[in-house]
């Protein structure tokens, strides 16, 4: 059974795949960084007269990362809109935060169910529904793929609670499919000792009791361990 | 043209007929009016045009309609008291500036309320702009009569027994209403009453023609309520068991007498229920409080005492909420107008709620609306635009959003319950949400379950064997005031101080003092001189704690006794100082009387850290602190949010769900709190939260007023005062007949504690209720 260590700038959740803070995940080999459930324009997008916080302060984050890893491109896995209905000034400022991520490095988006597929196409550009890295295999993650494959996924939001409305992302890790968390800061998600959290895994079939858990906060990773002794460390009920 | 104003739209439509048989042409405009009848209301005006603040909002932004309006000569506020004292008053009168702005002559302005005070503050809110007011004052003209009866021997009457007692009391008259506190009682009284009349079948499925008892609450159809009141109206029903729906407004005919289970809450609401029997000016109301325990029998001859000196509770009016100053901002320019910001303020502060309205509040709402953002970071979304000196109309779209989104009104949301496992269990109302916390106990469904989670999306909550911590109805029962509190703290210290006496005196007391005779004045002074055996009677500037053991937990109920808000902001505070004495959330119950306060498993406090509690010293930070990390004060957020349009309930849109998702409301305050504490909706929301919703300035008042510290005991057995907040959490229909059968067993105890002496209290001599513990 795995242990929890002390924090880190990094902490390598399987081999060939580092957990970073933020909740990114690096692939070194293909120096692959990847991103899930950004959620550019939200504040615009709820009906907000919101200045676009989270769009601007994940730019931020991803561009440093990039810079910092040497990233040689740049996956963002899915939800990298929060909708597609959203002011011009909006759209506008999304096209340039993009425009300005692609300057560092090529961007490929994901599809995901948050840009109603491809109709995300006018502010992402092409995006695909899955590609492959590194024996990989990167989507979304709303729809678990039909054959058997190591995968790569977000769209699970998943979360530690710490209580109160405070709770901290998590990446997921095991040998056949790794699950990032979210980078918006306005969806927690399912808590990953929760039954919710439980049967999205298993839907990959993957018990999620044998997976590591790695809490990623601004520039620190915790890698906590396996669920399964998180949740009986923390006692609680499934 | 006359506008009459009601707060309540579903009158219009009776009244709407009523007037027609007799005058000129009158026209309803409401969110239900239909597109053909207000195009017609534009080509033929009505000459008496029944509408709504929200209504009106539409109407003073539109063109065609602002033309039509230039005529207005007199505007009706009905029951204005139900407007005064809220968001949607401030609403309306601002928008009785803007229509003021409109026409030639000053409109003649109609205030009318049954009930309210104080006449001069509700005057200078329907005069506005300091204008001279004349106050009509008939309060008196039409006398009541409140009975009380207390339908029990032992503590409790349980709702069976209620309901035959409220039974025997409409056997004598025509037509009845009988009113109830809550949804769920009302249709168990209904229930129970036709089972003791004869109906041997569900009222709900028996034919209605056999039905001699009604029942009629807001959460039923709209045609079902309609169909309830025609029948009281022709006289087809005997009685009508209903919530506060039937308290104002709706059209019932004649009602021969009122019964009130329970009590009403406060001196207003017992008017206003009262006032429904003998609808005629020489009639006398017949009002009947049929008391389910003690307390409610003490709270009735409080009520009553207050009512016979004129003291009812006083009217506060909003100060200057800014969520509706700025969404009249966004009206005020609606499609292409533009008006200076020294008009705007001038318009503004003519209206009483802002007449204190700072010029920076208008600059700050003014910038954000026009995409200034917060904190300085722009946004995309405008709703209108500003040039430093003036504000101006941006076209349809934002006024299409705008009337999407008008009114002050929140919309009815529920919370979903799931269980942690998965599968729902049902919904319940935002507003009971945001009193719960993680670990309290609710009934729903007839299910006991224990809150796991609360997000934005619901609660997650998990099957529970055992006591609830929380009423189901806790967000729709109303609290009492701190009047009403204050009488009811000096009843029992009253009778307290006589009963040493002899009982005789304490009995003369009550009956001098408040009416009170009989077997309802035996069962007070009976109460109250159990409670002094078994603790100690809490006196008005003293109160007391009472430290039990429950369930292996420690327990501490403080008897405030200040009035539900301010005992609600009291235990906020106290909330606040347990968690930083232990570093762990506890659970709070509060009701009229007190709050209870349950320390988690293992934890304890010494009497001395719980006598501390009260200290005013940082009392207010205390407060704060635990309001800061509340679903109050998060989902209030979202209300004003919505209400100053920073975020929208709804956006007329060609595009995807925009607007109408749910939004994650406690992580956007805390963004907003980050990037601009003075943000004027951020103010707003701790504003509202402080002192409309929690009674912040009261709460420190109260505790300034103490005279030492509260005294701190430890009754060997649940005091008798401690029943109703104990069990306050079984008000729930599905478990009322626990609650009593609860009740009684505490009272039980208390009698095997007290041993013969207790039947002594009827005496003339001083009970020799006594009993010695360490």
């Amino acid at each position: 059974m795995s242990v929890a260590r002390p924090s880190a700038e990094a902490y390598e959740i399987v081999p060939g795949a580092i957990a970073l803070p933020h909740g990114l995940l690096f692939l070194p080999r293909t120096r692959t960084l990847i991103a899930a459930d950004v959620h550019l324009g939200y504040e615009d997008v709820i009906g907000g007269a919101l200045p676009l916080w989270s769009t601007a302060s994940i730019a931020a984050a991803l561009g440093e990362a990039v810079a910092r890893h040497g990233a040689r491109e740049l996956v963002l896995l899915g939800d990298v809109v929060h909708s597609t209905g959203m002011s011009e000034g909006a759209a506008r400022t999304v096209r340039a935060t993009l425009d300005g991520l692609r300057a560092l490095c090529p961007v490929v988006p994901i599809a995901g169910n948050h840009e109603g597929r491809s109709r995300g196409r006018d502010l992402l550009g092409e995006t695909c529904e899955r590609l492959e890295r590194d024996g990989w295999l990167l989507l979304h993650g709303d729809v678990p793929p039909l054959e058997p494959a190591r995968c790569i996924v977000g769209h699970l939001h998943p979360s530690l609670r710490l209580g109160g409305d405070t709770s901290v992302p998590v990446l997921l890790g095991g040998e056949r499919l790794i699950v990032a968390p979210a980078l918006t800061p306005y969806s927690p998600g399912l808590d990953v000792r929760s039954e919710n959290c439980a049967r999205a895994v298993r839907a990959f079939g993957v018990r999620i009791d044998a997976m590591i858990a790695v809490a990623c906060v601004e520039d620190r990773v915790y890698p906590f361990g396996s669920v399964g002794s998180l949740r009986a460390s923390t006692r609680t009920k499934r | 043209m006359e506008l009459l104003e009601r707060p309540n739209s579903e009158r219009g439509r009776v009244r709407r007929g009523r007037i027609r048989e007799r005058f000129a042409r009158t026209g309803v405009r409401t969110s239900d009016t239909p597109t053909e009848e207000r195009r017609l209301m534009l080509s033929r005006p009505p000459h008496i045009l029944v509408t709504t603040p929200e209504s009106l909002a539409v109407m003073l932004a539109m063109d065609s309609y602002r033309r039509t309006l230039r005529d207005v000569e007199t505007v009706i506020l009905d029951e204005v008291h139900a407007l005064a004292g809220n968001k949607r008053g401030a609403h309306l009168s601002l928008l009785l500036e803007s229509l003021e702005e409109l026409v030639a002559e000053p409109i003649v302005r109609v205030g009318l309320s049954a009930t309210v005070a104080p006449l001069e503050r509700v005057a200078r809110f329907v005069a506005g702009g300091g204008r001279p007011c004349e106050i009509v004052d008939c309060r008196n003209l039409r006398s009541i009569r409140l009975g009380i009866e207390a339908p029990f021997t032992g503590a409790v009457a349980p709702l069976p027994v209620v309901a035959r007692a409220a039974l025997a009391a409409t056997s004598d008259v025509r037509t009845a209403l009988v009113f109830t506190n809550v949804r769920s009682q009302a249709e168990r009284v209904a229930l129970e009453m036709g089972i003791a009349d004869g109906v041997t079948e569900e009222i709900h499925t028996s034919r209605a023609s056999d039905r001699r008892i009604g029942v009629h609450h807001s959460a039923l159809e709209r045609s079902v309520r309609h169909r309830v009141e025609a029948d009281l109206r022709a006289g087809t029903l005997h009685a009508v068991v209903c919530s506060s729906s039937l308290e104002l407004g709706v059209d019932i005919g004649c009602i021969d007498r009122v019964i009130v289970i329970g009590g009403a809450r406060g001196a207003t609401a017992t008017l206003q229920r009262v006032g429904r029997a003998g609808h005629r000016p020489d009639a006398v109301a017949d009002g009947l409080v049929i008391a389910q325990d003690r307390d409610d029998i003490v709270e009735a001859a409080a009520t009553r005492r207050c009512i016979a000196d004129g003291r009812i509770e006083e009217i506060v009016v909003p100060a200057a909420p800014l969520d509706v100053l700025a969404q009249w901002m966004v009206m005020s320019v609606c499609y292409d107008k533009r008006v200076s910001l020294d008009d705007l303020l001038a318009t503004a502060r003519r209206a009483l709620p802002f007449a204190e309205l700072e010029r920076d509040d208008v600059v700050r709402c003014a910038r954000y609306l026009s995409g200034g953002g917060i904190g300085g970071d722009e946004a995309h979304a405008l709703r209108l635009g500003f040039d430093g000196e003036a504000i101006f109309g941006l076209g349809r779209e934002v006024c299409a959003a705008y009337f999407d989104n008008v009114g002050t009104i929140p919309d009815e949301k529920h919370a979903l319950v799931r269980l942690a496992g998965g599968g729902d269990i049902g919904r319940v109302e935002e507003g009971f949400v945001n009193e719960l916390r993680i670990g309290e106990i609710f009934v729903l469904n007839g299910r006991t379950l224990r809150v796991k989670e609360i997000g934005s999306r619901g609660v997650t909550v998990e099957p529970f064997a055992g006591r609830p911590t929380v009423p189901q109805w806790s967000s729709h029962m109303k609290g009492i005031g701190p009047d009403l509190a204050r009488e009811i703290s000096d009843l029992r210290a009253g009778v307290a101080h006589r009963i040493p006496s002899g009982v005789r005196v304490a009995l003369d007391w009550l009956r001098d003092r408040y009416g009170l005779e009989g077997a309802e004045a035996s069962h007070v002074v009976r109460y109250i001189a159990q409670q002094r055996a078994i603790s100690a009677i809490p006196e008005p500037t003293r109160p007391i704690v009472e430290i039990y053991r429950m369930d292996r937990k420690q327990v501490a109920v403080f008897h405030t006794c200040a009035g539900r808000r301010i005992n609600e902001t009291l235990a906020r505070g106290v909330g606040a100082r347990v968690f930083a004495a232990i570093g762990v959330d506890t659970s709070l119950t509060t009701d009229d009387n007190g709050f209870l306060i349950t320390l988690p498993f293992g934890a304890t406090l010494p009497d001395a850290r719980w006598a501390q509690m009260l200290d005013p010293t940082g009392f207010d930070a205390d407060v704060r602190a635990g309001v800061r990390s509340s679903h109050m004060l998060r989902n209030y957020f979202r209300y004003v949010a919505n209400t100053g349009l920073l975020v929208l309930r709804r956006a007329a849109g060609r595009t995807l769900r925009r607007g109408t998702q749910s939004w994650n409301s406690g992580r956007i305050l805390d963004q907003v709190t980050k990037r601009d504490p003075e943000f004027p909706l951020l103010r707003e929301t701790w504003r509202a939260v402080t002192q409309d919703l929690l009674d912040l300035p009261g709460a420190i008042a109260y505790v300034a007023s103490l005279e030492g510290e509260p005294r701190v005991l430890h009754p060997p057995a649940a005091s008798p005062f401690t029943f109703g907040i104990v069990t306050s959490s079984f008000g729930d229909a599905v478990v009322m007949d626990d609650r009593a059968t609860m009740v009684e067993a505490l009272h039980d105890r208390v009698l095997q504690l007290l041993g013969e002496a207790d039947m002594r209290v009827a005496d003339d001599e001083p009970p020799r209720l006594e009993l010695r513990y360490s």
